[in-house]
């Protein structure tokens, strides 16, 4: 069991370590052995790369926000586990059929009246979030049998 | 009030309000060059995963992060990858990356992941994407194969296609291709 443990972490490569094999073979053998010498000029496209990628994920992040929330969800339980399953089940389960992504979209449709009116009766919060958690509790089960199911085949 | 200090706080407002409008704009123009880039076959994908790491759990386990990668109506991912750049070129190692990307992804989520990606360029000029066509797993895990042959000694390693490369690299002295 050790052993096999040993040899799958011995078998792991990064994608940017293979990508590299692209640019030169040689290259690739000589910072495995000596590691990665950058140029001063590579280390400054280097660190405006990360500074290029950290705007890009806070763009995304905020694209995100704006396209992909899970409304009710999002006002009951915050971004807590209950609505990452959520968000995993309608991306899975539903947006892949036709009448998945219906039901997405009359949601989408709905939702905004139901958050205004938990924002207004703040004691129909606990009603919906009581609601919600059987389909939860459902999408967990679904999820994790998709799960199961991936590992065995 | 005397007239000196309603004149100031009559400056201050205006100060205040032409600040607020250049905030604004700039924003507003920020906005509409961030999302020049994107594609019009992406316009109605929505973003499903954003700076993340995935590993696939086959025999080669390849771990990838991903910059960006968009669901479609159908549910196919198609994975987006950016890289700043002083010039507005695709190189081969972002297909090598991109192809790698989507055999973690695929192996951990177990979703579809498209075989064409974009390659969103951030040079000077600004950003610009490019499609690119992926490469079958196979050569990937070939690939894959072959770095680990170069690294345990059983396969020589090949020169690059073009002398470019070894203008910027440190290790040209000691290669044999400049000696």
């Amino acid at each position: 069991m050790r052993r096999r443990r040993v040899r799958k972490t011995k078998r792991a490569v990064s994608a940017s370590a293979l990508s590299q094999m692209g640019v030169c073979e040689r290259l690739v053998v000589f910072e495995h052995f000596e590691g990665k010498r950058p140029t001063p000029e590579q280390r400054v496209a280097l660190q405006r790369g990360l500074r290029a990628h950290r705007q890009f994920a806070s763009e995304g992040e905020s694209e995100a926000a704006r396209r992909g929330r899970c409304f009710i969800a999002t006002h009951v339980f915050g971004d807590g586990p209950e609505t990452q399953v959520l968000r995993l089940f309608r991306d899975r389960y539903l947006r892949p059929t036709r009448a998945g992504r219906s039901l997405i979209l009359a949601y989408y449709r709905l939702a905004p009246t139901v958050c205004r009116a938990m924002e207004r009766w703040p004691m129909t919060r606990s009603a919906v979030g009581a609601a919600i958690k059987p389909l939860v509790w459902l999408a967990t089960c679904l999820l994790a049998d998709q799960e199961g199911s991936h590992a065995s085949g | 009030m005397p007239a000196a200090e309603l004149w100031l706080l009559l400056a201050s407002c205006v100060a205040c309000v032409t600040a607020a409008w250049a905030a604004a704009r700039l924003v507003r123009r920020r906005s509409l060059q961030v999302d020049r880039w994107m594609p019009e076959g992406l316009k109605d994908h929505t973003l499903a995963y954003s700076e993340r790491t995935f590993r696939s759990g086959d025999d080669w386990q390849v771990v990838a992060r991903v910059d960006r990668a968009y669901r479609g109506q159908s549910g196919l991912i198609v994975l987006v990858e950016l890289k700043t750049r002083q010039a507005d070129r695709v190189h081969l190692s972002d297909i090598i990356e991109l192809s790698a990307q989507r055999v973690a992804l695929k192996g951990e989520t177990g979703e579809s992941v498209a075989p064409v990606a974009w390659v969103v360029v951030e040079s000077a000029a600004g950003r610009s994407a490019h499609s690119v066509r992926l490469l079958s797993p196979h050569v990937v895990w070939d690939l894959a194969s072959r770095r680990e042959a170069l690294l345990a000694g059983t396969e020589s390693p090949h020169y690059p296609a073009t002398s470019r490369v070894c203008a910027s690299c440190i290790y040209r002295a000691r290669c044999r291709m400049n000696s």
